[in-house]
């Protein structure tokens, strides 16, 4: 299968995911029971706001017009309004998924720089004390729900040693950056602001550390199972053969394959972590995406949860778009296979 | 598929000492990971202290609605091992009474999307190509387009907030895994040879899909099941830590590490030992279910 025609069929299906997901998704949010413009007014406001605000989000027509009214405002760009921040949930979306995205990428490159290293010392070293204290350590990040190592990560860096900041994007005083990309570490830099970047980096550690242990420990656990399952097939052997250095042999010849799996793995971790974030982001109060989510569930401000849950959706189908893509680039048989038959 | 006896002996007898000799290879498979029995035996406990909880716990009553504020905020000691929460009640006993919630709560998950999701995966797997396997399939899709917490919050929060909603909830999110693995297994024993003789011989779809295909993925199905108690009663802990599961004043373990959060870092014991709780049981499970993986996987040395 040649990569062209394999992403656009990947493509196609995803269109079609967002589109059933959509439905999903605003049946859930109109199950609410109780009517969601009384919730919105208060039980003090009078019986006419409340129908006007009803019939403006078109909650007095049949579902089947609401979803197609929806549909028809999203493909102009419009997403409706929230009923808590009266502002169109787009540019609400727009606001906050800024910081969410920064967070989880930084729990990103918490997940595959310490995982892979972690991984690949404890199959260098297996059983030995590391690999031990290796597979206890994972043991536990595995068990542990992210927002227990918030909370853990909160009491020990944030009370007890104060290391670290626990609220917010940015330590109470600072002004922040003019917004171009909405990242904050980003910003900053483009500012010529090397203080307000350490300042935002800083607030980044505890929550991406807290959303990185479980999947951390996950891609550890895999990157040392795989290469301890390659580190015993010929081709090793014949390296170690030739007089190939060890540490060539282990970081070229037996890291490199073993990567394989971890990747596709990771991947999907990494694209979860925007469910925990929701728990995570609430613990340090900070202002990103799964925040606003979790609100407006709570909420039931019904616009905003399709919004939310579509704009997470599309970056789930992204991930997992990229994470095909990246492993038939990594495994040649699947890239060389494509080459043969085209 | 058991294989046919060769040897002359009497029937009943052999079968008996062919059920006897699978047992123990099963339980030496079982235990040749210690860790299993580690998790057996910390499974057992907890299951038995869940049913027991009203005798076994110090104050049972202190698992309902109950106020005594001459005792809230006890740090632990001989009266209260865990200390007390901030209506002065025995965290011990309300961690107990949790453990039942969340046993609970991942059966009635398993009881549901299991069937639903085996039931689906044999259908698609065995019209596989057809249109049924498109539908079933793409719907299955849709479900797992979007992380499963995402989706449980999400349909735990327009529902009011109980235990049974809750349930409910993660079940919506849990099925499709289930459709996935069958599928895969179905569509391909579809094609093994012992399927399509049963076929040519005339037997009827039904006995075709379960007992030709089903029982062959029985113990791929059973593996993920006995994994999953865990990560169910995980997301299930997630949810209650929003306030969308078991309403107080009955004990849920998210709710009471949301509620001792604010009473950190001096009252850490609030919020400490029912999070300790939480890791116990999902680590329990987990090496349980890894057991049950190396007992039932096929053989290869």
């Amino acid at each position: 299968m040649r990569l062209g025609p394999f992403i656009l069929r990947r493509l196609a299906l995803s269109v079609f995911v967002l589109f059933g997901l959509s439905i999903v998704i605003f049946i859930i949010a109109r199950i609410v029971p109780g009517d969601p413009a009384r919730m919105a007014l208060g039980p003090r406001a009078p019986v006419e706001v409340v129908e006007r605000l009803s019939k403006q989000m078109h909650l007095d027509r049949p579902l089947p017009e609401q979803y197609a009214l929806w549909l028809w405002g999203v493909l102009h760009g419009d997403l409706g309004d929230s009923l808590f921040t009266r502002r169109p949930v787009l540019q609400d979306i727009v606001e906050f998924f800024p910081a969410t995205l920064e967070l989880v990428a930084l729990t990103a490159i918490f997940i595959a720089v310490a995982g892979i290293t972690l991984g690949a010392l404890s199959a260098r070293f297996a059983n030995t004390w590391f690999d031990n204290l290796v597979r206890i350590l994972s043991y536990l990040g595995i068990v542990t729900p992210g927002f227990a190592w918030a909370v853990i990560f909160m009491l020990i860096f944030g009370f007890v040693w104060k290391v670290f900041p626990t609220i917010g994007r940015l330590s109470e005083g600072l002004v922040a950056p003019p917004l171009v990309t909405g990242l904050m570490t980003v910003d900053s830099l483009i500012a010529g602001r090397p203080d307000l970047f350490w300042d935002a980096l800083r607030h980044l550690i505890l929550p991406a550390a807290a959303l990185a242990m479980g999947p951390m420990s996950q891609a550890a656990r895999i990157t040392r199972s795989s290469m301890a399952e390659n580190q015993n097939k010929d081709y090793i052997a014949s390296m170690i053969a030739y007089g190939v250095p060890a540490r060539v042999v282990t970081t070229k010849y037996l890291l490199k394959p073993s990567l394989i799996p971890t990747t596709t793995v990771m991947a999907l971790d990494i694209a979860a972590t925007f469910g925990m974030a929701f728990l995570v982001e609430l613990i340090f109060n900070y202002p990103g995406l799964s925040r606003y989510g979790i609100q407006t569930m709570l909420n039931k401000d019904v616009n905003a949860i399709v919004g939310v849950v579509m704009m997470l959706g599309l970056v789930f189908v992204t991930i997992n778009i990229v994470v095909d893509v990246i492993v038939a680039y990594l495994d040649p048989r699947i890239r060389l296979l494509g080459k043969r038959s085209a | 598929m058991a294989a046919t006896p060769t040897s002359a002996q009497p029937r009943a007898e052999s079968a008996w000492a062919r059920r006897l000799d699978s047992l123990n290879k099963s339980w030496y498979k079982f235990s040749r990971n210690r860790l299993s029995i580690v998790g057996l035996v910390m499974v057992a406990i907890i299951v038995a202290l869940a049913i027991l909880a009203p005798y076994v716990t110090p104050y049972p009553q202190h698992a309902g609605k109950y106020v005594n504020f001459k005792a809230k905020n006890l740090p632990p000691g001989s009266e209260h091992l865990l200390g007390t929460d901030v209506f002065g009640r025995d965290i011990l006993t309300r961690v107990v009474f949790a453990f039942g919630n969340a046993l609970l709560m991942a059966l009635g998950v398993l009881a549901v999307s299991v069937p639903i999701g085996t039931l689906t995966g044999l259908a698609a797997g065995y019209y596989v190509g057809t249109w049924v396997e498109t539908v079933i399939m793409r719907i299955t899709d849709v479900f797992i387009s979007i992380p499963p917490l995402i989706l449980a919050l999400c349909v735990a929060a327009v529902l009011k907030p109980t235990l049974t909603n809750s349930m409910m909830a993660v079940t919506v999110s849990w099925w499709p895994w289930y459709t996935r693995l069958t599928f895969s297994l179905a569509s391909s024993l579809r094609n093994e040879y012992y399927v399509q003789a049963a076929e040519l011989a005339g037997a009827g779809r039904l006995h075709i899909l379960f007992r030709e295909i089903l029982p062959n993925c029985a113990s791929s199905i059973f593996t993920k099941m006995a994994l999953d108690v865990g990560w169910v009663i995980l997301v299930g802990s997630a949810l209650s830590f929003v306030g969308l599961g078991e309403q107080p004043p009955k004990p849920a373990l998210g709710t009471m590490v949301a509620d001792g959060i604010s009473r950190m870092p001096d009252q850490w014991w609030i919020a400490v030992f029912p999070a300790l709780a939480i890791m116990v049981i999902v680590l329990g499970f987990n090496l349980f279910g890894d057991g049950i993986r190396d007992m039932l996987a096929p053989e290869e040395m």
